[in-house]
């Protein structure tokens, strides 16, 4: 497990974070990353899980990271079918 | 529609557009994307080429680079700078590097241009400018990055690495360090544009694989920006020697995005799916954008990883490298066809091993 997860984390909400955060440049993409991770196993935790889901990440995405990096990420989460803009 | 039917019709917009405003250079490099040279009689006007950008902002675009050609050459220059930022947009530009006087520098950072990509192919005078059909070519490119650093223009160092460079590559990344450089992207040498059909110049297989040796431990070693281009198995040995926390933190993914998040624009106008990609999917003169984007064949092909033939069909880690199309297209005169120069074994990207 990454060292950047303190919890289980569903695959396909993984990937979504890793696709859309490595085209990121590194300098804007660290914090947004560690916010983004410490906010989805929050949100988890609120709703009792012991896994961070889709939701967990999109919810996090929306309320916490810059609107830039928000974007790419929400961009990134439809992409892999967890987030629907409509 | 929503997010998932748009993604499913690969209509998410790129994240880079390339738009290639002139023809024009004075330099005469053998393996220049857009054949440049004299100015083509279908380079756009300003009021085309604002209108151009503008549709590029409206496709929910995020950075313009502007190149060419040479970009320093079109008078307009700034005023398409400032149109791309009023419009949303981050501009930025990618010049050989001798034009850029500290003033033009200046003027540059004015408009609100954000970074410069300075072309380097030599960590040696003699390597660049044998390449470039120039003398005094490298040493305006080291002025430039310098006017660059002094001004605090952000700029990257973008070499071509071709058979007879690739030695030189380790000193070309000490010279980005030491000029300041903020990133370094190395392009893999692909016989397009002018460069169609000189595979002799490509890299074998060994240089490639020592390319992304070099890099991966630069990238582990320090926090210099490394981008990979044209040669996605950067991305794949990447995810299979270094630890994902690292990855996360440092490493920056790059390829292939041709026609899933990136798109380029030619001096003439022809929109094609990468600057080395070059199969026409429209014309700005006549074609909007967005329509382009939205409905191209051969973009939805491209974004539509289970077309994928040959190895890169079977490969698991497609979603992420996916082959470079530009090479198979050039080899075979199929972009789904299997990337030829990936060296990877069947069972190697089947099972990840």
């Amino acid at each position: 497990m990454s060292g950047l997860k303190t919890m289980k984390w569903d695959d396909t909400a993984w990937s979504a974070l890793k696709d859309a955060i490595t085209p990121m440049p590194p300098l804007v993409r660290k914090k947004a990353l560690l916010k983004i991770i410490q906010a989805s196993e929050e949100n988890a935790r609120d709703r009792t899980s012991q896994v961070v889901e889709g939701e967990d990440l999109v919810k996090a995405a929306k309320e916490k990271v810059p609107e830039g990096v928000q974007k790419i990420c929400l961009q990134s989460l439809a992409e892999h079918g967890i987030f629907d803009e409509s | 529609m929503t997010s998932r039917e748009k993604v499913k019709e690969g209509v998410s917009p790129p994240s880079l557009v390339s738009f290639g405003i002139t023809r024009e250079c004075d330099l005469d490099c053998p393996h220049c994307y857009s054949d440049s040279g004299e100015k083509d009689p279908r380079e756009l006007t300003t009021e085309e080429a604002k209108r151009v950008i503008s549709d590029i902002a409206d496709l929910g675009t995020k950075i313009i680079i502007m190149d060419g050609g040479e970009p320093t050459l079109r008078k307009d220059l700034l005023e398409l700078i400032r149109h791309s930022g009023v419009s949303g947009l981050v501009p930025v530009i990618g010049s050989h590097g001798g034009p850029l006087t500290k003033e033009l520098v200046k003027d540059l950072k004015s408009a609100g241009c954000k970074g410069v990509a300075i072309s380097l192919d030599g960590a040696v005078a003699k390597t660049h400018d044998e390449w470039r059909g120039m003398e005094g070519a490298w040493k305006g490119a080291i002025e430039g990055a310098r006017n660059c650093a002094e001004v605090g223009l952000e700029f990257q160092i973008a070499p071509l690495l071709h058979r007879n460079n690739f030695e030189e590559l380790s000193g070309i990344i000490d010279c980005a360090k030491e000029l300041g450089a903020g990133a370094v992207e190395i392009f893999d040498y692909v016989p397009a544009g002018r460069g169609k059909g000189h595979f002799e110049h490509e890299l074998d297989t060994e240089q490639r694989k020592r390319l992304i040796d070099e890099v991966i431990k630069r990238q582990r070693a320090d926090d210099l920006v490394y981008r990979v281009i044209a040669l996605p198995q950067y991305w794949v040995v990447v995810e299979k020697e270094v630890p994902e926390d690292e990855i996360l933190m440092k490493f920056t993914r790059s390829c292939c995005a041709a026609g899933t998040r990136y798109i380029t624009i030619l001096p003439n106008g022809d929109v094609v799916p990468c600057m080395v990609l070059q199969i026409i999917v429209g014309n700005v003169h006549q074609d909007s954008l967005k329509t382009i984007w939205h409905e191209s064949p051969v973009l939805r092909d491209l974004r539509n990883r289970e077309l994928l033939k040959g190895k890169c069909g079977i490969c698991k880690y497609k979603s992420v490298c996916a082959g470079a199309r530009c090479k198979a297209y050039e080899k075979t005169g199929d972009m789904l066809a299997e990337d030829p120069t990936c060296w990877f074994t069947e069972d190697e990207i089947r099972t990840g091993d």
